[in-house]
Parts: C-alpha cells; sequence; structure tokens
C-alpha cells in the first residue's frame, strides 16, 4: 500500500462544512445536547412535563448510588455481558468452525443459529415468554406430557430460575458472532492447517491451538460488539422477565426505562441515566485505548 | 400580468366562496379521549349527532400511555381542541391552566348547575386533583379495584358458592383443587402494580381509610400495624397455598384470557372489567362467557369488613382556547348527564357519576348478576379511600410484595425498606 | 463449501460425533422458532395465517407495519450512509489538527444504549415537531448507528488506493466532485453493506417506534408484537392469530437476512479486520 500520507489535504472551511456539517450536526442535536439535557435534569426534580422542577443538588445521584436495585441492576448488566462473551467465543466458536466443516445442509443449519439474533429481539423474548409460563406454556406442558413433570418449574416466577431464563437467552442470540467467525473462517489460509495436520495434530489441537489464536482479531471484534449488545440489551430483559421478578433480572436499560415515562420522576431518571451514560463511555474509551496499544505493538 | 391577475382573482373568489360554505356548515369540533373502547366512543359521538344535526364532533383516540403525552403536548402546543377528557391522576395537575373552571361554564350554556347533575364524591375527588380545589373536569364515572368475578357455571357444577370470607375461600380452592385439578381456582395478573392493588384493597378491609391518610400526608405509614396486616395477610394467601405462586408468570391479557376461555372459577381485577356481566356488551365483542357475576374481595383479616377504593375516572374537560364552549358544553352534558350515558353505561367500565341513575334492566343475564352489580357499585360510590395511585410507587410495593412471596423476606423487613422509598425522593409522590 | 476444512475432522468417528452435536446444538436452537410457528396453527391452522394478512389488527394491518417498518428502515439507511460517507470521506483524505482525536470522539459514542438517552429524545422529537412521524423514530436510530458507520466508511476509505483520487485532484478538481464521481462509487461495496446493517437494525428496533408513534397506522413490525397480544388473545382464535402474528412478524428479518446476508457479512468483517 502507498503510503497513506503521500498527499496531505488541508481542510478549508467549505469542506469541514460539507464532509463534517451533517456528522457534527447530527452529533451536536442527539448527543451532545442529550448528554447537557440529561445533566440539567438530573439534578432536579421534575417531572415529564419538564415544568416546575425543583432544584436538589446532587441527591438524586446520592440516591441512585445508595438504591440496591441500580446496584443490582448494574452487577447483572456486567454479569449478562460476560456470559455473552464466554459463550460467543465458546460455543459460538464451536459451531461456526464445525458448520464450516459440515457438507450437508450447512446453510439450513446456519440459517437456524443467525435468524433468532436477526429477529426483532422483542419478538423472541415475547416467545419465551409464552413458552415458559408455569401453568400453560410449552415447556412445561411437554415435560407433563413426557412424564417428566417434576422439572417443570416456575421459570419466570423463581428469581434464580428466571436467571437463569436470561442467560439462555443471551446464548440464544450468539448468532452474530457465528457470522463474524464464518465470515474469518473462509478468509484463513489453509496452508497453516494443513501443514499442522501433516504434523499429526489431533482435531483438539487443531481448534485450540491454532484456529482459535489465529482468530484474535475477530475475537477482539466479538468481544466488543457483544459487550455493546448487552448493554444495549433491552429488549431482551423488558420482554421475557421485565426486569423482574422484583428487581432480579433488572439491568441498567430496564432501570432507566423505569424512570423514564410519564408519571414518574424523570430528574432522578435522568441520574440513572447520566450515571449509565459515563460508565459506558468510560468502557468505551478504554476499549480504544486498548486496540490502540495493541495497533501500535 | 393578467394572468396573474386572473389567478388572483380566482382564489379570492374561492376563498371568499370556500368560507361562506363553512358559515353554512355544522360546527365542528374536537373530541379528545383514550377511554371508554373506540367503538363505544364512536357509538356515542353518532347518536350526540344524530341528535344534534348542526354539530359535527371529531374524535382523537388514542391509547392510554400515548394519550399521557399527547394531550399535554396538544393543549400546550394550541391544538384545536373543543372536548378534552383528562385521566384523573397527575395529569388534572398538569393541564388544568389550560382548562375552563365548569362551574362557570355550566351556569352560562349548561341545562343545570354542575353540583345538581353529578354525583357529590364524584365532584370532589375531581376537584382534589387540580390541588387548587377548583373544578376543572366533568367525571363520567367511578371505577375501582379490587374485585373478584366468578365463573357462575363452573362454581354451579361444583356446587360452590361465592366466598366472603378467608376460611371460606380456603374451602372454596381445596374443592376446586380436589374436583377439578386443571382448573385454575383464582387467577390474576401477577404483575407489580396489580399485587400492590389487591394489598390496598385487604388494608382497607381490616383499616378503613388508611390509604388516603397516606397518600394525602395525614400521617399513614408503610412502617406501621395497619400496613403490616395487609401485607402479612396477602403473602399469607400464597404461603397457605390458597393464591397459586405458579399464577404469577401470567400478565393481564392472559389471566383474562384464561377465564374468558373457563379455566378459570374465580378472577380478580379491578370494577372495569365488569362489562363481561352486561349481556349487550358481551355480544357487541363476542365474549362467550355468560354467566358470570362479581363480588367484593372476600374479607382476609379478622374482623374486616368488605371494601374497595375508588375514584372518577374519564373526565371531561372544555380548554380555555375552544371556541365552540357551548357545543362543547352541549357534548358533555351528553355524555355524563344526558342520553350519551345510555350509549357507554352498558360497558359497565364505570358507575357513571350521573345523579340518580338508573341501569335498564335487560343488561344482567340473572338476578343474581344484576343483585351484585349493585352491591358492588354502591360499595363504589361510598369507597373508603380514593384509588388515587402514584403508579410508579406501586410498582415498588408490589415488587416487594412478590420479593416476600418467592424468597421470604420479612413483613418488618418490607414495611421499613418501604416507608425509605416513599420518603426518598426517588418517585413521584415527591414531586 | 470449504475443501480444505475437511482436515478438520479427519477422522470418521469425530466427524460424526461433531456433527450430530451440531445437529443437536441445532435442533434445540429451533425449538423456540418450531413452537412458534406450531402454535401460529393452533386452533384455526392456516385460517389464522389467512386472518391475521387479511384483516386489520387493532386498526392496523399487519401489512401496513412491515411497510412502516421498512420506510423507517430506509430512512435510517439512507442517512447513515450519506452522512457516513462524507465523514469518512473527510477523515481519511483530510489532515487537520486533532483529527484523531475527533474521530475517537466520535467512535466513543458508539456505547451509548438508547435507553440513557430517551429522555432528552422525547423533548427533541417534541419540539422539532416531529413526534407522531417516521422520520422523527428514523433520525435517531440513525444518530446510534453512525459512530458505526463512520468506523466503516473510513476502514474502507483507508484500504482504497489512492491513486485515482489523487490524480484527480491534482488536476484540479474539488472535493465535491471527487466525492462524488470518484469516492462514492468506489466505496459502494462498503457503503451498501452500510445500508444493509442499518435496515436490519432498524427493523429491529422495538423502542423509538413504540414511543414516538402514537396513531396506530403508523404502528411498525417490532411494535406490533406488543401491540397484537393487548388486542387480540381473549378468545382461542385470538391466541391463533397472535401466534401466527407472531410468526409473520419475523419475515422481514428472515427476507433481509436471506438477501442481504451477502451483503451484511463483508459489511461486518469489513468493519473488523481493520481495527
Amino acid at each position: 500500500m502507498p503510503n497513506p500520507k503521500s498527499i496531505i489535504h488541508r481542510l478549508r472551511p467549505r469542506e469541514a462544512a460539507l464532509f463534517f456539517g451533517p456528522l457534527a450536526l447530527v452529533f451536536a442535536v442527539y448527543y451532545f445536547f442529550s448528554t447537557g439535557f440529561l445533566l440539567y435534569a438530573s439534578v432536579q426534580r421534575i417531572s415529564m412535563a419538564l415544568v416546575n422542577g425543583r432544584w436538589v443538588g446532587l441527591q438524586n445521584f446520592k440516591l441512585l448510588l445508595g438504591d440496591p436495585r441500580f446496584l443490582t441492576a448494574f452487577v447483572n448488566n456486567i454479569v449478562f455481558a460476560c456470559v455473552s462473551v464466554a459463550a460467543a467465543l465458546t460455543v459460538g466458536f464451536f459451531i461456526a468452525v464445525t458448520l464450516s466443516a459440515t457438507y450437508r445442509a450447512k446453510t439450513l443449519l446456519y440459517m437456524v443459529f443467525l435468524l433468532p439474533a436477526l429477529m426483532p429481539l422483542s419478538l423472541v423474548a415475547s416467545v419465551f415468554r409464552t413458552m415458559l409460563e408455569t401453568r400453560f406454556g410449552a415447556v412445561n406442558l411437554f415435560l407433563n406430557d413426557v412424564g417428566l413433570g417434576w422439572m417443570a418449574q416456575s421459570w419466570l416466577i423463581d428469581p434464580t430460575f428466571a436467571y437463569g431464563v436470561v442467560i439462555i437467552l443471551f446464548v440464544y442470540i450468539i448468532g452474530l458472532p457465528i457470522l463474524y467467525y464464518t465470515a474469518n473462517l473462509s478468509t484463513i489460509n489453509t496452508s497453516l492447517i494443513e501443514s499442522a495436520v501433516i504434523d499429526g495434530a489431533g482435531t483438539w489441537r487443531l481448534f485450540v491451538e491454532i484456529l482459535f489464536p489465529i482468530m484474535k482479531g475477530t475475537h477482539r471484534t466479538i468481544i466488543v460488539s457483544t459487550l455493546l449488545t448487552s448493554f444495549r440489551a433491552f429488549d431482551i430483559v423488558f420482554f421475557s422477565t421485565g426486569g423482574g421478578p422484583s428487581g432480579a433480572t433488572e439491568i441498567t436499560g430496564t432501570y432507566v426505562y423505569n424512570f423514564s415515562t410519564t408519571g414518574t420522576n424523570v430528574g432522578y431518571g435522568s441520574a440513572a441515566a447520566v450515571a449509565t451514560l459515563l460508565v459506558t463511555l468510560v468502557l468505551s474509551g478504554l476499549h480504544m485505548r486498548f486496540a490502540r496499544k495493541d495497533e501500535q505493538r | 400580468m393578467r394572468n396573474s391577475k386572473l389567478a388572483v382573482f380566482t382564489a379570492v373568489l374561492a376563498a371568499s366562496g370556500a368560507s361562506w360554505a363553512m358559515a353554512a356548515d355544522k360546527t365542528k369540533i374536537n373530541f379528545w379521549t383514550w377511554a371508554p373502547p373506540a367503538p363505544v366512543v364512536d357509538k356515542a359521538v353518532a347518536a350526540f349527532e344524530k341528535a344534534n344535526p348542526s354539530i359535527d364532533v371529531n374524535v382523537t383516540f388514542l391509547e392510554s400511555t400515548a394519550y399521557q403525552d399527547r394531550l399535554p403536548l396538544a393543549l400546550s402546543s394550541g391544538d384545536p381542541v373543543d372536548v378534552a377528557a383528562v385521566q384523573t391522576s397527575s395529569m388534572v395537575k398538569l393541564v388544568k391552566d389550560y382548562l375552563e373552571p365548569l362551574p362557570e361554564l355550566y351556569d352560562q350554556y349548561g341545562t343545570a348547575p354542575i353540583d345538581k347533575q353529578l354525583a357529590p364524591k364524584a365532584l370532589d375527588q375531581a376537584k382534589l386533583l387540580s390541588s387548587d380545589g377548583k373544578l376543572y373536569i366533568a367525571p363520567m364515572g367511578t371505577l375501582g379495584s379490587v374485585v373478584a368475578y366468578y365463573n357462575l357455571d363452573l362454581m354451579k357444577q361444583l356446587g360452590l358458592t361465592v366466598p366472603k370470607d378467608r376460611a371460606e375461600l380456603a374451602a372454596f380452592v381445596k374443592t376446586i383443587k380436589a374436583k377439578r385439578p386443571d382448573l385454575v381456582p383464582v387467577a390474576f395478573t401477577g404483575a407489580n402494580w396489580f399485587l400492590d392493588e389487591i394489598s390496598d384493597t385487604i388494608i382497607e378491609q381490616g383499616a378503613p381509610g388508611w390509604f388516603n391518610k397516606l397518600r394525602y400526608n395525614k400521617g399513614g405509614k408503610f412502617d406501621g400495624p395497619d400496613f403490616k396486616a395487609g401485607f402479612d395477610a396477602t403473602v399469607g394467601l400464597y404461603k397457605d397455598g390458597i393464591f397459586g405462586k405458579d399464577t404469577l408468570d401470567l400478565d393481564y391479557g392472559r389471566a383474562v384470557e384464561l377465564f374468558q376461555q373457563g379455566n378459570v372459577v374465580m378472577f380478580l381485577q379491578g370494577t372495569w372489567e365488569m362489562g363481561a356481566l352486561s349481556a349487550p356488551f358481551r355480544k357487541t365483542n363476542g365474549l362467550k362467557l355468560n354467566n358470570v357475576t362479581v363480588s367484593p374481595l372476600p374479607v382476609m383479616v379478622d374482623g374486616g369488613k368488605p371494601a374497595i377504593r375508588s375514584f372518577i375516572e374519564v373526565g371531561l374537560s372544555v380548554p380555555k382556547n375552544s371556541k365552540h364552549k357551548a357545543e362543547a358544553m352541549k357534548f358533555i352534558q351528553f355524555m355524563t348527564t344526558g342520553d350519551g350515558v345510555g350509549q357507554w353505561g352498558d360497558t359497565l367500565f364505570v358507575v357513571p357519576s350521573m345523579q340518580g341513575y338508573k341501569l335498564p334492566n335487560d343488561i344482567f343475564s340473572s338476578e343474581q348478576s344484576a343483585k351484585d352489580y349493585g352491591v358492588v357499585a354502591d360499595l363504589l360510590l361510598n369507597a373508603s379511600s380514593d384509588r388515587n395511585n402514584v403508579s410508579d410507587f406501586s410498582n415498588v410495593v408490589g415488587d416487594a410484595i412478590i420479593k416476600s412471596i418467592t424468597s421470604g423476606t420479612p413483613t418488618d423487613e418490607q414495611a421499613k425498606y418501604l416507608q425509605g422509598e416513599w420518603d426518598s425522593g426517588r418517585y413521584s409522590n415527591a414531586l | 463449501m470449504n475443501p480444505s476444512h475437511d482436515f478438520l475432522y479427519r477422522r470418521r468417528h469425530e466427524r460424526f460425533a461433531m456433527t450430530a452435536f451440531l445437529v443437536v446444538l441445532a435442533a434445540l436452537w429451533a425449538i423456540p422458532l418450531i413452537a412458534a410457528v406450531a402454535r401460529g396453527f393452533a386452533f384455526n391452522g392456516v385460517q389464522n395465517f389467512i386472518d391475521v394478512l387479511t384483516q386489520n389488527i387493532g386498526g392496523v394491518s399487519l401489512l401496513r407495519t412491515y411497510l412502516n417498518s421498512f420506510v423507517i428502515a430506509i430512512i435510517h439507511a439512507l442517512v447513515v450512509v450519506s452522512v457516513s460517507a462524507l465523514a469518512g470521506y473527510g477523515f481519511t483524505f483530510f489532515e487537520f489538527r486533532g483529527k484523531e482525536a475527533l474521530y475517537h470522539l466520535v467512535l466513543i459514542f458508539m456505547a451509548v444504549p438508547l435507553t440513557s438517552i430517551l429522555i432528552p429524545l422525547f423533548f427533541i422529537t417534541r419540539e422539532a415537531n416531529l413526534r407522531d412521524t417516521l422520520v422523527g423514530v428514523a433520525l435517531p436510530e440513525a444518530a446510534m448507528t453512525l459512530p458505526f458507520g463512520v468506523l466503516l466508511v473510513r476502514n474502507y476509505a483507508e484500504s482504497l488506493p489512492r491513486t485515482l483520487i489523487e490524480a484527480a485532484l491534482i488536476d484540479g478538481a474539488s472535493h465535491r466532485r471527487v466525492f462524488l464521481d470518484i469516492f462514492v462509487p468506489l466505496s459502494r461495496p462498503a457503503l451498501i453493506n452500510l445500508g444493509a446493517l442499518s435496515i436490519m437494525w432498524s427493523l429491529q428496533d422495538f423502542l423509538l417506534p413504540s414511543l414516538f408513534l402514537t396513531d396506530v397506522t403508523q404502528t411498525t413490525a417490532a411494535q406490533a408484537v406488543l401491540r397484537f397480544k393487548e388486542v387480540l388473545g381473549a378468545t382461542p382464535t385470538g391466541i391463533g392469530r397472535y401466534n401466527a402474528s407472531l410468526v409473520l412478524l419475523a419475515v422481514p428479518a428472515l427476507l433481509v437476512v436471506l438477501f442481504g446476508l451477502r451483503f451484511i457479512t463483508q459489511g461486518l468483517t469489513a468493519g473488523s479486520v481493520k481495527e
């Protein structure tokens, strides 16, 4: 590749406006104004109508950090994120690799794994929810029918099981990492694999010592995008457990949402939103710092 | 040049022709609402237009949550609204500055003063909502919660009668479980806000007026014996198997569905579901279950009495900048005390606020349901507390109840926690 | 089909075991899908699907929800592609102080969750008189996708051979001309990828349409899940119809996957390889 800085073009005002103007406009309105707005609202006690607000300083933030439900929500975010990433790197990886070595029905199998991740998540979570109803849900009815009635549980009512359900949902949508892996698998230099096989490497070694390390770039992308997705994953939790029972599966998204609609203390909701925003921005910044370090190495 | 002059001339002619045509036309008024259900609104509006051929009513119908945002926006933006239905919650305080006080309007355009037309308690609750003691809304009716609906056919099969207290309810549930294990004895939505409603109703049974004391800051506490008794009773119903934990994951729609399908014997909800008792309502909505009755919630605390919390719903108002206040007034009177009441009355979603209103006899399909309705309607109009919920907080109370049911958290701990939350300032009671 | 991956499972029993495991996994994954479809046939069989397709549910027809979803998705994609293309060009072919800092500032917002900016979004959409418009939903969606779009375009642009562009600029063409006549055609793969991704994400969005669209006729497919649940479902016919509608609501996503998979894959990998 020729030296990318072969010709340096100075940015004149007219070009700045043309090329960066639209971006700046969207950002100014939807990101910068939003952040400012949130900060403004978070130091007040105010309703959605945004009139008659009362200044309360940092009280909303103090309340926020003192609310065990918010802290639980935060921890849940991290747990769900880690589980998603772990599942993507293991189960997702395995599925992608095995798929690439399969002949028959490859496309069909691929579709099955991919579809849930590409459908509206509200849909996926709703279907799960109806299937897991204690009394009349498909899962328990089926278990009863095949004589495994003792296994039928209150999947959505018991906090532990509900937690499990949400985790399963997060794993259910690892279609995108599979997509990534599959796309990159087809670009692998096969000579590496061939020589390893000739050297007598067994399947396990192939997986762990050769294939896995080769895809380091993909791993990183998947880690980032899965982390991001899980922090943004509102639909999944909202439509399956709603954050319940009683806040057991709450994530920051559902927490903020509960305080962001009509008839609520929007000042407090803004404080929660600011806190969440801060954390995601910091995480994002950290990741970029590490990514840059990696590149420079 | 000539062409443009001609164009202008034609335009002016057309415009004046249009305005002349409009003057000879009817008066058009804009009616905004979210309730009762759209077909009912359309029916009532059609009847009004028939009785008032010179008035056209343009209906803007929105779903409840959307309405909460849209109406205040429309009023504050100056959109043309002539009759606005207001939700009987914090919405009244929010929009009252845009509304015309009603007593004066009634005196000017109405057929009688407002306090001669509508029930006094309803008007008191209406004044309460505006927090300045003035009356801005004319309530269509009153509704409340929690009541119990019964599938009379199933009960007859099983030889059961409507339970009046906890002991009878326990026997009721036991019989059903023994004879028909495929049925759900008691079903209702396990949503957190509804569990709060149940608990509040039970508290009112033992300590009438508790909720009002809490809500209007007259000394009601969570961390006190009255609340704890009701909370304990609610959790206890699950502990003793009277309410099934397996119904906690039902949502509103599913519970209704199961009842309508005949899988449930006793169904708990608010009085706004009373349409199930009305034959015309059932016919319009294709409801198959036709032998239903309603009754106050069985008394769950010792020495308690049947109770309900009730409140007015759907308050009709006239925005200050309406240009057709006389017609708006006609419409409001029609809907609250005129022939309009008959149009929506058979849905039974509220007990009309009209003074001296009598339901037509052919609504009910049996003597029992007519009598039972009378009992509930009476209780509604004389409720011990207002069903004036702080909706974001009811979710919190409900969650606390659910937590105690599923994880066994002790009542005292929850009561202290709830008191702390109530006083914290996180929720809209602090606004 | 990649023949070299034969080597992965050389031994026959290994291949068999692995494939069997894969099939089991696939069966597990497919269960909810199958269950959903099966429930769609409950009580009334195919009639459910026919009813749902031909009648209005809660005031809006299923096909109309598809239309609404697609309109929003296309507006979203158009905004994202155009703004990203412009900014991507800007970041690649210009030098100025603070360029990388600005770039990182843009990227850092990729992590912002939608729920966090809901409250200001209400305010902005209201003040701009965009409530109840499809554009009012597409614009915030586009804002959420933009950081990724800029990343994608810039990565692709950096990998383009610069000779054509340099030559044109030396010849005296303005950047505007170069952008329109050279850059855009050259970047077509990346731009189409970005468009396809945007459409896919937009179809999945539930929150924004449900909060900003109140007119029933503007319901989108993702939103319709909730709406239909409220409206149908008090009778056996209702349940069957609701489940049929769920299946049909997944169809737009299915279509995008079937026809757009190629673009989506290229788009995602183009973004990752250069990171």
